[in-house]
Order: structure tokens, then C-alpha cells, then sequence
């Protein structure tokens, strides 16, 4: 791969990765390396430790990730301890939002914890590169991804642990291409394992396998495998914290009421859909596109997290090299759907995100805050939800319609 | 694509912020002091509260604080004067209580006064017109190197509300520069 970009170009996005993870901080980070610094504690079970603890904890926020999460960056958290000594051990648990990015060691804080994203970023660009059999594609690919200013920032700037998923659905991906099933199913469980949205994935894979044996493979791996990850973390914390949290019950929002009782999910209607049109052969598309057009459903309707965008991203990156038809309505998309999430009242969103540079920009108004001064931000929201969705179903058409061989 | 993603990330990495920091116009002198919700005094009616300080900083221009205004009841006029230590008036500014939120941090701006920096003040909150039932609170903390006394009740006490002070921001190259040597002293560790 390194050999096919160049040796100068591959330096040149390790140093711009490096830079951003440096001087960009978003809390989560922080917040999770608090959560996870206690794997090293010996805490196996974190969810009833965090609820019991919180009045003694400097940090008081649950753990909304699943187990696998936890015993992935507790393991990195605790080698990084190690190395960086107390203060970092300090910074990790200080609640003070002024000394923590007034720390004259943050900016070498913040490259440590961001460089396992470091890693998995280079191992999606390796298999994008890997995907395409054409030198010319391989190359297109891997620099798409490598310079892509979306990922570039999506992955460090909100140290977007959702890549661990992203990673492991391509995997997935990737396996399934390749025939190899069994592995490719339990690659989907590992996913669902990190982060609960791929489980919208399985009916598309089951879909897409041809025999009987391989459905079943696939109704059973990845549910199977998620379950045994959780099985031992079940308890009335983990469901509150984890599994039915805001966060990850968000993707079934928003839907009308039909009764009292009753309501309708948009995105899982539509889901449904592209499920049954492809079930019933109306529709005959890849396993990618059925996955690209899925998240392009959940993004239309859902008031979703900047991290989320980075699980559509491989896919994107393909769509581009395989058709270049494509490529104006992929980055008219991408420009509109991260349009959203800056528009949210939310600081660490955008201007938080400079704070190592200065505590001044505190005192600085959000772009929601200066919109909302001479529009309302609301009817602005409305608007470009409005067009997303109106550009989400072309773009989804364009997707399907394009030439499978090609 | 290689040299578009550079300039940009480059762009945002080290210009944006001088673009950022060239709309700050106020200077904190740090960030608000912690407070237990617990410790509060009332202001209504005759009950007004005197808070003694001495300025951090030069120009002053702003005071923070937090103000409760418990089930947004006052909705009358809130006096603030800042007074020198012979009493003398130097800034007058009139809110209203309406504005106020419950537990939120408020700024009151005026005029700069200059050459404040290491001299003692007094700022007065009233609301002369509000009754028992349309209070505004203050937190009290103990006494730091800015807060040092506050009369209330006309009985003098150590300690007050914790208050930010700003300055008037010294121009925008100033504050570039401000803001540019904080990052580069924070990086020379790595190098050191």
C-alpha cells in the first residue's frame, strides 16, 4: 500500500493525523479514559461500579459502551499509564475543564490516546486498498481515504471511537466478498459487539448469502456473538447504561404516533423496505450498496452523532472509485450531513474543540448561537434536514442503479 | 486531493484559530471559582449586597457571576454599581430581573475603567422593587485574591460571590500573540 501512494504521501497523512489528534480535544476522550482506567484497578464490571461509586467519582457520567469497548481501550489505557506516569493518571481523573487543557503535557496526552484510532485508520485505508484488484482503483482508494478531510477530523478531532465498529463491519464486508462466511459472520458480531448499529446489518448479509447453510450462519454468528460478549455484564446497569441508552436507542427515532400506544419508526420502515423489495428479488443490488443505502436511511432520520458518519465512510470510499457519477452527490451529502451536528447547541461540537489553544474561546458564541442571532436555528435545521432527506432518496436511487459490473 | 486535504487541515489547524481569536473581546481573569449551592444570600427590597475586590486586571469592563432567580419570580429592575473605595460611583448598570434565568451565569458589561489592575472596588447588587417573594441569590465562598469582603445585612463578612473579572481584550495582534506562545509553550515539552 505505502509502495502504491508513495513513501512522501503516506509520511504526509501520518503527520496531519498526528497534528489533528494533537491539538483537537473533544471530552469524550477524557471521559472514557476515566471510565476505562479502572480496568487497571482490576474493575471487570464497570457499569454497577460507576452507578454505586458516583458520589466519590470526580468523573460522573455512565459507561454507555458495550464490555468489548471497555476491555479494548482499558488495556491501551493501562499500558499508556504506565508509561506516561501520575500526572497523566491526574489529568485522566481532574474534572476542572481550565487545568485540564491548561496542562503543559496535553497535546502529548492527547497523541498518546488517539493513536490506536492511528492504527485502525491505517488498517481500513490497507483493506480499501486491498478491496480493488486494479492498481490505478488501489491507489485512488487508499488516497480518498488517507486524504479525505471528513475522516481526517471525524476519526481525531472527535477521537471517534466508533471506528473500532466501522472497522469491524468492513472486515465483514470484506470477508463476505472474499467467501469466507463463517468468519465474515463472526466479524459482524464483533462489530455488534463494539457498537449496536450493525445489527441492522444481518438481515442484509443473510439476504445476500446465496445457501441455506449461510443464512443460517449469519441469523446465528453475530447475535450469538454479541450475547456471549455481553452475557456476563447483564444486570439492570448495563441495560440502563449500555444497551438501551440514549445513544444507542437514538437510531430508532424519530416516528409518529398512530395510536396512543402505537407509533411508526421512519428509518425502520424504510429499512424494511429495502429488506423486503430485495427479499422478494424486485431489487437485486451488492451487499455493499444494501449496507450504504441502510445508513443513508438512519442518517435521513435520525438526530444522529457526529462519530456516527464515519460508518458510512468505507462505503463511501468505494461508491467514489467504483463510480465516478457518483462523486458530486457523495460530497454534496457528506458537505450537508456533517453541516448537521455543527448546528447542534452543542460547544464541543465546534468551538470547544480549540480549547487547548485557549480557555478566550469559551466566551466565543457556537454557530448555533450566531445563526440563531439573525435566523431561527430551528426552521434552519428543518431546512437542511428537508434536503438531506430529498437528496438521501437520489442519491440512494443513483446508488442502486449503478451497473454492479462496472 | 493530497494538497487540498493539507491546506485545509493546516488552515483549520493553525489559521482558524488566529480567525477565532481575533473576535475575543473580553479577557477572563480565570475561570469562575467553585461555590456550594448551599451558601446564598437574598436580594430584595432593602437587602443589598456590597461585594468588595480587588481587579486582577486592567480595563476592567465585565463582571460574571452566577445569580439565582428562583421560579424566574423577579421581574423587576436590578441596580449594579461599581464603586471605588471613597464610594464614589464609577459605572452604573440597570438589568432586568426578567433576563435573569435560575442558576445563571451572568455578565454585566460597562465602560472600561482603566488602570484597574491591583485596585480595591465595590460592586452593589439591589432590586429595591422586588419583595420577599421575588428574590434574587448570590453564592458565597470563602475569601481569594480577588474577593475579599461583602456586606450584607450591614454586617461585613469575609469572603463573597465568585466573580470572574475581564478585561478589554489589548487588540486583536496581542491576543494572537497571547494565544499562539500558549501553544507553542505547551508543545516545547515535547521537544525538551
Amino acid at each position: 500500500m505505502i509502495k502504491t501512494v508513495g513513501i512522501k504521501i503516506f509520511v504526509l497523512a501520518i503527520f496531519l493525523r498526528i497534528l489533528v489528534s494533537m491539538f483537537l480535544f473533544h471530552p469524550d476522550i477524557k471521559t472514557i479514559n476515566f471510565q476505562v482506567s479502572f480496568l487497571k484497578q482490576g474493575i471487570t464490571n464497570i457499569y454497577p461500579y460507576l452507578i454505586e461509586n458516583r458520589p466519590n467519582l470526580q468523573l460522573k457520567e455512565e459507561f454507555v459502551y458495550f464490555p468489548l469497548t471497555y476491555f479494548l481501550l482499558g488495556s491501551y489505557h493501562t499500558i499508556t499509564s504506565t508509561l506516561l506516569g501520575t500526572d497523566f493518571d491526574n489529568w485522566v481523573k481532574n474534572a476542572d475543564s481550565y487545568s485540564i487543557v491548561n496542562n503543559s503535557n496535553i497535546f502529548y496526552y492527547l497523541l498518546f490516546l488517539k493513536l490506536p484510532l492511528l492504527f485502525v485508520d491505517i488498517l481500513i485505508a490497507y483493506l480499501l486498498y486491498s478491496y480493488f484488484k486494479d492498481q490505478e482503483k488501489k491507489k485512488e482508494a487508499t488516497i480518498f481515504w488517507l486524504f479525505n478531510p471528513f475522516t481526517i477530523f471525524l476519526i481525531y478531532a472527535y477521537s471517534n471511537i466508533d471506528i473500532y465498529a466501522s472497522l469491524l463491519v468492513f472486515a465483514s464486508v470484506m470477508l463476505f466478498k472474499n467467501k469466507k462466511i463463517l468468519l465474515s459472520s463472526l466479524f459482524l458480531g464483533f462489530a455488534i459487539s463494539f457498537k449496536l448499529y450493525p445489527l441492522l446489518f444481518v438481515p442484509f448479509f443473510f439476504l445476500s448469502t446465496k445457501e441455506i447453510k449461510e443464512k443460517i450462519l449469519f441469523l446465528i454468528i453475530p447475535i450469538l456473538t454479541f450475547l456471549v460478549s455481553i452475557a456476563l455484564f447483564l444486570s439492570k446497569s448495563f441495560v440502563d447504561s449500555a444497551l438501551l441508552s440514549g445513544l444507542s436507542t437514538r437510531i430508532l427515532t424519530p416516528n409518529f404516533s398512530i395510536s396512543t400506544n402505537e407509533s411508526v419508526i421512519v428509518s425502520l420502515s424504510l429499512i424494511s423496505v429495502l429488506f423486503f423489495t430485495g427479499l422478494s428479488k424486485i431489487l437485486k443490488i451488492s451487499l455493499l450498496k444494501f449496507l450504504t443505502v441502510t445508513l443513508i436511511i438512519i442518517f435521513s432520520f435520525t438526530h444522529f452523532h457526529i462519530s456516527w458518519l464515519l460508518w458510512l465512510a468505507p462505503f463511501f470510499i468505494i461508491l467514489v472509485v467504483k463510480y465516478k457519477d457518483l462523486r458530486l452527490l457523495i460530497l454534496i451529502w457528506s458537505v450537508i450531513t456533517v453541516s448537521i451536528p455543527l448546528l447542534y447547541p452543542d460547544r464541543s461540537m465546534t468551538i470547544s474543540l480549540f480549547r487547548t489553544y485557549s480557555t478566550w474561546f469559551d466566551l466565543l458564541p457556537t454557530p448555533y448561537m450566531l445563526v440563531n442571532k439573525f435566523f431561527d436555528i430551528n426552521s434552519l435545521q428543518s431546512i437542511i434536514r428537508s434536503i438531506l432527506i430529498g437528496l438521501s432518496f437520489v442519491l440512494s436511487i443513483n446508488i442502486i442503479k449503478t451497473n454492479e459490473n462496472d | 486531493m493530497t494538497k487540498f486535504t493539507t491546506y485545509i487541515v493546516l488552515f483549520i489547524l493553525f489559521v482558524f484559530p488566529a480567525i477565532m481569536t481575533s473576535f475575543v473581546k473580553l479577557i477572563p481573569n480565570g475561570p469562575q471559582p467553585g461555590y456550594d449551592g448551599a451558601n446564598r444570600v437574598s436580594i430584595y427590597g432593602d437587602k443589598i449586597y456590597e461585594q468588595k475586590f480587588v481587579s486582577d486586571v486592567d480595563n476592567l469592563t465585565a463582571i460574571g457571576a452566577s445569580i439565582k432567580n428562583p421560579n424566574l419570580k423577579n421581574k423587576s429592575k436590578v441596580n449594579f454599581q461599581i464603586k471605588d473605595e471613597n464610594e464614589n460611583i464609577l459605572r452604573e448598570v440597570v438589568l432586568n430581573g426578567f433576563n435573569i434565568d435560575d442558576g445563571s451565569y451572568i455578565r454585566i458589561n460597562f465602560e472600561p475603567i482603566q488602570n484597574s489592575k491591583d485596585r480595591s472596588f465595590k460592586f452593589v447588587i439591589s432590586s429595591i422593587n422586588a419583595n420577599v417573594d421575588e428574590v434574587l441569590e448570590l453564592f458565597i465562598i470563602e475569601p481569594n485574591s480577588v474577593i475579599t469582603k461583602y456586606i450584607y445585612n450591614n454586617e461585613e463578612k469575609e469572603g463573597g460571590t465568585p466573580i470572574v473579572l475581564y478585561s478589554k481584550s489589548k487588540g486583536v495582534l496581542n491576543n494572537i500573540y497571547t494565544v499562539y506562545s500558549n501553544l507553542l509553550s505547551k508543545l516545547l515539552p515535547l521537544y525538551f
